[in-house]
């Protein structure tokens, strides 16, 4: 039931700066993708064909499942942690597509114009040099928003490394056997440690959320809420009294319409 | 949550497992990046929503004045601009706004929304709009969508910034109509002469002999002279006639689009008659009448006059409750959709949470009843209805329609489907109205002055064949003199052509229009024939053409002439 928010013109700088990122970063990836693998083929024919359909409508989520796919299948197991400059790199490459795709499609969502026809009358002008001020501030915005991002990304990936470095990495620790203890493989048992820790984590922020959102809720929300909750609770009761009352209605209807049928009146349909 | 960021989520838990269980640090940390990146992303979307939100300032501005006006016009166009400003932390991104229009408002320049696409301080927007009819305009508020940059997390608001202004009708102006009466060469017939009373005009009334008080300027010093005594002069002057309008507001005149109705028309014509008559010193009154009650309007002159009956003609313009009608499917996406617009955060599951169902045991209709259920709490919270009412909303089909006409009425949805359904209600609401305006009529004769203008503005189209009803009334008054004037508005709002021959329609609509011009004329021809027979006058439309015969007629009472000898078409 979601109402339609008109589309209309957003400043087309920023559409067709997230364009032109999402096509640097969909040309880097499909010319890195698998490699010299023997199926690298298939799978940048595959990519190219999601990409499209990726600008056209679909999400950042399933050009992500290819990058986990080249890491699952290309990457070596390793029992140390150790970030190579093939780590840092596609992390690079597949968190940054994830963000200019996400925008762009968010972009592309509220706009009435699909980017790709305009994005060249967009840059001769930009060329040409009309409107430079709007341009330049505009794209100062665009830069400052990306920055802030990356920004925040890599706060999160050095945040990530911690955790990943601060749980333990299996084997034998102290004389510890996640084996004899606990009958689970060492990967086994970092999963699990870390599962449980992160969720802990999560659900805590969880709860604070929730309770703020409670606490928030105005007075219209918290009726409706009251509402709600006793009808989950009593609704089957009402719903029966409810449909014996209209059915002693509609019996009561048909009997006048009948008698006034019989009487010779119009009847009163309703 | 979007759809986008469950598949992240879930892609990155299945990346972090996935990674860890296989030693691939890479694809571990990757995914962990992106887990942690959604959380952030996460709290920091609750803390706009929170924090930012609920202190935002609207300021809406129309026509560039600070202060709202209290009136604006019918057919007028309105500029306005709406300001937001944070005034804690900032607006964005992305902020989707628009301004919640009213049906009786079309916008003709901008959009009426923005997108805060970045952090800043205030956004504003500005648009053109044209008002459609005569009535209240209600500006309800501003619809948002606030999401992140990046589409993950999405919240409907709706932020309330009320602002009511009365619509006045609009009106030709006096300079654009003349009377259709000839004035050239109009010799009145033997003995008739102009309304007259004594007063201080330019042109001689009459003599009469000098009495103590009189003024000595006005003896007439050489008939005195000749008579031997002292005569008076006595001035004449004009004595303005009375118009009264009766303005039928029954149900058949209001249905349709604003500006559209057949209500409108007849509102037009008599804000346009009041303005002319006021312009030449007339009195106006008005009856205003409909199926709940009847409104007089007495008769006055000058500007305050003549405001005081376009604000009753205004408010005469609203619409009442609607009538009465079945549930149907449209009705039905009609309230959703009103009730997503106006009160998306009253439809959040969380808060409106659904009670478990076996039955129906279709997914699809229980889908249905849980859609339902969503507008029955929402109905039941506005109109402080019980819990159990609820379930009669949500099974009850006419006490569920009831509510929601209810609604959508107060939320000044026009009378078309499928609020109202534009069935042919023709001869029986033609006589409910005809019973009314013989009251209407009978109780103006009976507290008439002399030499009154009658203007009846009704919907008597459908009951052309038999007015018999309204025949009593209408003698009445034109024995005592008065002149009736019939102005019966066109349901195609254009005046049936009489030369057929001109185009030929080849596609439906047009033959549909021509059948119905047919009718038309018909009936107009059958209605003309009844009422001209008793001397009243006829005009089938609610434009300029009924008008000028009304002041037409106006001249004639106050000349005083039978006949309108060399009266233009």
């Amino acid at each position: 039931m979601k109402p339609a928010i008109q589309e209309h013109s957003i400043p087309r700088i920023w559409l067709h700066a997230y364009f032109g990122l999402t096509l640097v970063f969909g040309f880097l990836l499909f010319w890195l993708l698998f490699g010299e693998t023997e199926f690298a083929t298939a799978a940048k024919l595959i990519f190219l064909a999601v990409f499209i359909l990726t600008l056209k409508r679909w999400t950042g989520a399933v050009l992500f499942v290819f990058c986990q796919l080249q890491l699952l299948f290309l990457e070596p197991a390793s029992s140390t942690a150790f970030f190579s400059f093939d780590a840092l790199m596609w992390s690079g490459l597949s968190l940054g597509m994830l963000v200019v795709v996400s925008r762009y499609r968010t972009l592309q969502d509220r706009d009435t114009v699909v980017a790709h026809r305009s994005f060249f009358s967009t840059a001769r002008e930009a060329i040409n040099g009309n409107q430079p001020d709007v341009d330049a501030a505009q794209m100062s915005e665009v830069f400052r928003q990306l920055t802030k991002c990356v920004a925040t990304l890599l706060l999160c990936s050095m945040v990530a490394w911690g955790i990943l470095d601060w749980f333990p990495t299996g084997g034998s620790l102290s004389g510890f056997s996640s084996i004899r203890e606990y009958r689970l493989t060492p990967n086994g048992y970092r999963l699990l440690i870390c599962s449980i820790s992160l969720f802990c984590g999560f659900f805590v922020a969880w709860l604070l959320v929730n309770e703020l959102c409670w606490r928030k809720l105005n007075a219209r929300q918290s009726r409706i809420y009251l509402h709600s909750v006793l009808l989950k609770f009593l609704y089957r009761d009402f719903r029966s009294v409810t449909k014996r009352r209209l059915k002693r209605r509609l019996k009561r209807r048909r009997k006048q319409a009948k008698s006034s049928h019989n009487n010779g009146d119009i009847p009163i349909i309703d | 949550m979007t759809t986008r960021s469950r598949w992240l989520v879930l892609l990155g838990i299945a990346g972090l497992a996935l990674g860890i269980l296989r030693n691939q640090h890479t694809l571990a940390w990757m995914s962990l990046t992106v887990l942690l990146w959604l959380f952030v992303e996460w709290t920091s979307f609750y803390w706009r929503l929170w924090r930012e939100l609920p202190f935002v300032e609207i300021e809406r501005t129309i026509n560039d004045q600070s202060a709202p006006p209290k009136y604006l016009w019918a057919g007028r166009l309105v500029r306005i601009r709406v300001r937001l400003t944070a005034v804690s932390g900032t607006l964005g991104p992305t902020l989707l706004v628009r301004d919640c229009m009213p049906e009786n408002m079309q916008i003709e320049s901008g959009t009426g929304d923005t997108a805060v696409l970045y952090r800043q301080q205030e956004a504003m927007f500005e648009y053109t709009a044209r008002i459609r009819g005569a009535g209240t305009l209600r500006l309800s508020g501003l619809r948002v969508v606030v999401q992140d940059a990046h589409g993950f997390f999405r919240a409907d608001r709706f932020l309330a910034c009320e602002q009511t202004f009365r619509v006045l009708p609009a009106f030709a102006s006096a300079g654009d109509l003349r009377s259709t009466l000839k004035q050239v060469n109009a010799i009145p017939l033997h003995g008739i002469h102009r309304l007259q009373q004594t007063g201080l005009g330019a042109e001689l009334l009459e003599l009469r002999e000098y009495v103590p008080g009189d003024p000595p300027k006005s003896i007439a010093w050489k008939v005195s002279a000749r008579r031997q005594t002292l005569m008076t002069r006595q001035y004449e002057s004009e004595v303005p006639v009375r118009v009264r309008m009766f303005v039928d507001g029954s149900i058949s005149t209001r249905v349709g689009g604003y500006g559209c109705r057949l209500l409108d028309q007849m509102i037009f014509v008599a804000a346009s008659v009041a303005q002319s008559a006021v312009a030449a010193g007339d009195p106006v009154g008005a009856t205003l009448f409909d199926e709940r009650n009847s409104r007089r309007i007495p008769a006055s002159g000058g500007q305050k006059g003549f405001y005081r009956l376009l604000d009753a003609l205004s408010e005469f313009a609203d619409n009442p409750s609607p009538p009465r009608q079945k549930l149907s499917k449209q009705l039905l996406t009609a309230i959703s959709t009103l009730c997503s617009e106006r009160f998306p955060e009253l439809l959040d599951p969380r808060v409106n949470q659904r009670p478990f169902m076996v039955f129906p045991l279709s997914p699809s209709r229980q889908k249905a009843l849980q859609e339902r259920r969503l507008i029955a709490c929402i109905l039941a919270e506005r109109y402080g209805l019980r819990t159990d009412h609820v379930v009669d909303l949500m099974h009850d089909d006419n006490q569920f329609a009831q509510y929601a006409q209810r609604m959508l009425a107060e939320f000044g949805v026009a009378w078309m489907d499928p609020l109202v359904s534009v069935r042919d209600r023709g001869f029986h609401d033609g006589m409910a109205t005809m019973e009314l305006l013989s009251k209407a009529l009978t109780d103006a004769v009976a507290t008439a002055r002399d030499n009154e203008v009658y203007v009846v503005m009704a919907n008597l189209l459908e009951c052309a064949t038999n007015i018999s009803q309204l025949l009593p009334a209408l003698k009445v008054a034109l024995s005592r003199h008065h002149r009736v004037v019939f102005v019966v508005p066109t349901p195609t709002f254009r005046r049936p052509a009489e030369d057929w021959a001109v185009d030929d329609p080849t596609d439906v609509e047009s033959l549909l229009a021509r059948a119905e011009d047919l009718r038309t004329t018909e009936l107009q021809g059958r209605l003309k024939q009844s009422l001209h027979r008793l001397g009243a006058r006829v005009s089938l439309s609610g434009e300029s053409q009924a008008i000028r015969m009304i002041l037409a007629e106006t001249e004639l009472s106050r000349s005083g002439r039978a006949s309108r000898a060399g009266v233009g078409s």
